[in-house]
């Protein structure tokens, strides 16, 4: 059957019953999911029916419809909070970096302002090192400090909104292993879309790529675990389990990501299930 | 088409990306685009006035828009967010330029708005180039121009870009398109085959 933007049942239809463009669009934003025969439209037909008076008329409404309709598009493409959410565990991977940073150089140029000075026995990360130097009295370094301060305020703020946002577009994946780690998990996979698609083992070593292909070219042992080494659970575990947990804890995570795409609300017998299975996993060294 | 002095250009006022003018006319950059590289090879069919264009992979919107200064109409398909929002605001400024947020792979989808056209343009980064030219090769009227650049890293990395371009060629020419010419777009693009042909 031939299809036509100004006639999307087939039928005829003047301008008028037709709507204004956005209207127009609004019917075509769906698109036909089953593949057709591909029908070139012929615009005579839209002058045949009265949709258009010539071709330049023809033309001017028909780019009307297309940027309404990309308009649409992009919204919902956009929209949902997914690809927001994405954008912000981007920033504060940024910003831990930019941290991290900051707070190691700065560490270096105090060493050196203050030779009694040495890290090697406190074992303190260089945020909080740089932290426990104080700010007054140190020149040019307190402005570093001060900066440094600020982004780490700035950081628990992000982390915080990314937590929040999570809860709301990931409920089962957040309450499982929390809304920060299945956010990040989410940016490994290129989206909730793709995380909901991939096989548990594939999410069981998420953000383990360099590990994974060296095991696939150079035949290292293969990674046991990418992110979610950041769980707890995963993390305690004792040496001999650590490879099951994450299994097992990969495996509940694949579920979950796929009630959270197509069924979007909490679901508490799985949660129970889960979570039962999890901490099974971990008993027994 | 219109040359100035070795530089290809195109009729149009404005900058919109940030390329040069002179007196109604914009430079056309062959280190930008590759069709502008083809035309300098003298390899491509040249634009005119009244050509309607089925262009695939629009991206940004930098080609098209030049496209769009020669023809009637151009219909841009380009299915990738961050790129269709540039090319929105260049389709907003051209009054001839039909954007289209779709999967090439995936015409029947955007059928119900384009009609039949004279030239196919493709320039995609997809494992299956040769069968994205053939699935939307109904929009061409027979007879219609076809311009395919070839990205063989995109089809096989680790294959002989010659090779992966003889294969693409047999594929188009058992799917009706008859190839009348193919060269490699130099010398800014690395293993970027043309092939140009007619349905």
């Amino acid at each position: 059957m031939r299809r036509y933007w100004f006639s999307s049942h087939g039928g005829s239809g003047d301008r008028a019953a037709l709507g204004d463009p956005d209207e127009i669009a609004g019917r075509l934003e769906q698109p036909t999911r089953d593949r057709e025969e591909v029908l070139p439209v012929n615009w005579q037909d839209a002058q045949a029916v009265g949709v258009a008076r010539d071709r330049r008329e023809y033309l001017v409404l028909l780019r009307e419809v297309a940027l309404h309709l990309v308009r649409r598009r992009l919204a919902s493409a956009l929209g949902g909070g997914e690809a927001v959410l994405l954008q912000m565990v981007r920033l504060l991977d940024g910003v831990d970096f930019a941290i991290a940073l900051l707070a190691d150089r700065a560490l270096e140029w105090h060493r050196v302002v203050d030779p009694s000075f040495s890290r090697k026995f406190q074992r303190a990360p260089a945020l909080k090192a740089l932290l426990g130097i104080g700010e007054d009295g140190m020149g040019d370094l307190g402005g570093v400090i001060a900066m440094v301060t600020g982004l780490s305020d700035l950081r628990s703020d992000i982390k915080a909104r990314v937590t929040r946002k999570a809860e709301e577009i990931m409920p089962n994946c957040s309450s499982l292993i929390g809304g920060l780690l299945a956010a990040k998990l989410a940016v490994e996979a290129g989206g909730l879309t793709s995380l909901a698609s991939l096989p548990a083992s594939t999410v069981q070593v998420l953000g383990a790529k360099t590990a994974l292909f060296s095991h696939l070219t150079a035949g290292t042992p293969p990674p046991k675990h990418g992110v979610l080494y950041q769980h707890p659970m995963v993390r305690r575990a004792g040496r001999g389990v650590r490879g099951r947990v994450a299994r097992v804890l990969a495996a509940k995570i694949a579920i979950a990501a796929r009630i959270d795409h197509y069924r979007g609300e909490l679901s508490d017998t799985f949660l129970e299930g889960a979570r039962e299975a999890i901490r099974q996993a971990g008993m027994g060294q | 088409m219109i040359w100035m002095d070795g530089h290809l250009m195109s009729p149009g006022k404005d900058s919109v990306y940030g390329e040069r003018l002179t007196v109604g006319c914009r430079v056309w950059d062959p280190s930008r685009s590759k069709l502008a590289a083809l035309y300098h090879q003298g390899c491509a069919p040249p634009l005119e006035a009244g050509m309607k264009v089925l262009y695939l992979g629009a991206a940004h919107g930098t080609t098209v828009s030049h496209v769009a200064d020669y023809v009637e109409v151009v219909y841009a398909v380009e299915n990738a967010t961050r790129p269709m929002q540039d090319l929105l605001r260049v389709a907003e400024h051209w009054e001839n330029i039909i954007p289209i947020f779709a999967d090439a792979t995936r015409p029947w989808e955007y059928a119900p708005l384009v009609e039949e056209v004279d030239l196919l343009y493709q320039d995609v980064a997809h494992p299956d180039q040769p069968g994205i030219a053939l699935a939307n090769l109904p929009f061409l009227r027979t007879g219609g121009e076809v311009i395919l650049i070839l990205k063989t890293r995109s089809i096989d990395v680790t294959a002989d870009p010659a090779l992966v371009v003889a294969e693409g060629k047999k594929r188009c020419q058992a799917g009706g398109i008859h190839i009348t010419r193919e060269c490699w777009v130099a010398p800014h693009y690395r293993d970027h085959a043309a092939l140009l042909g007619k349905k």
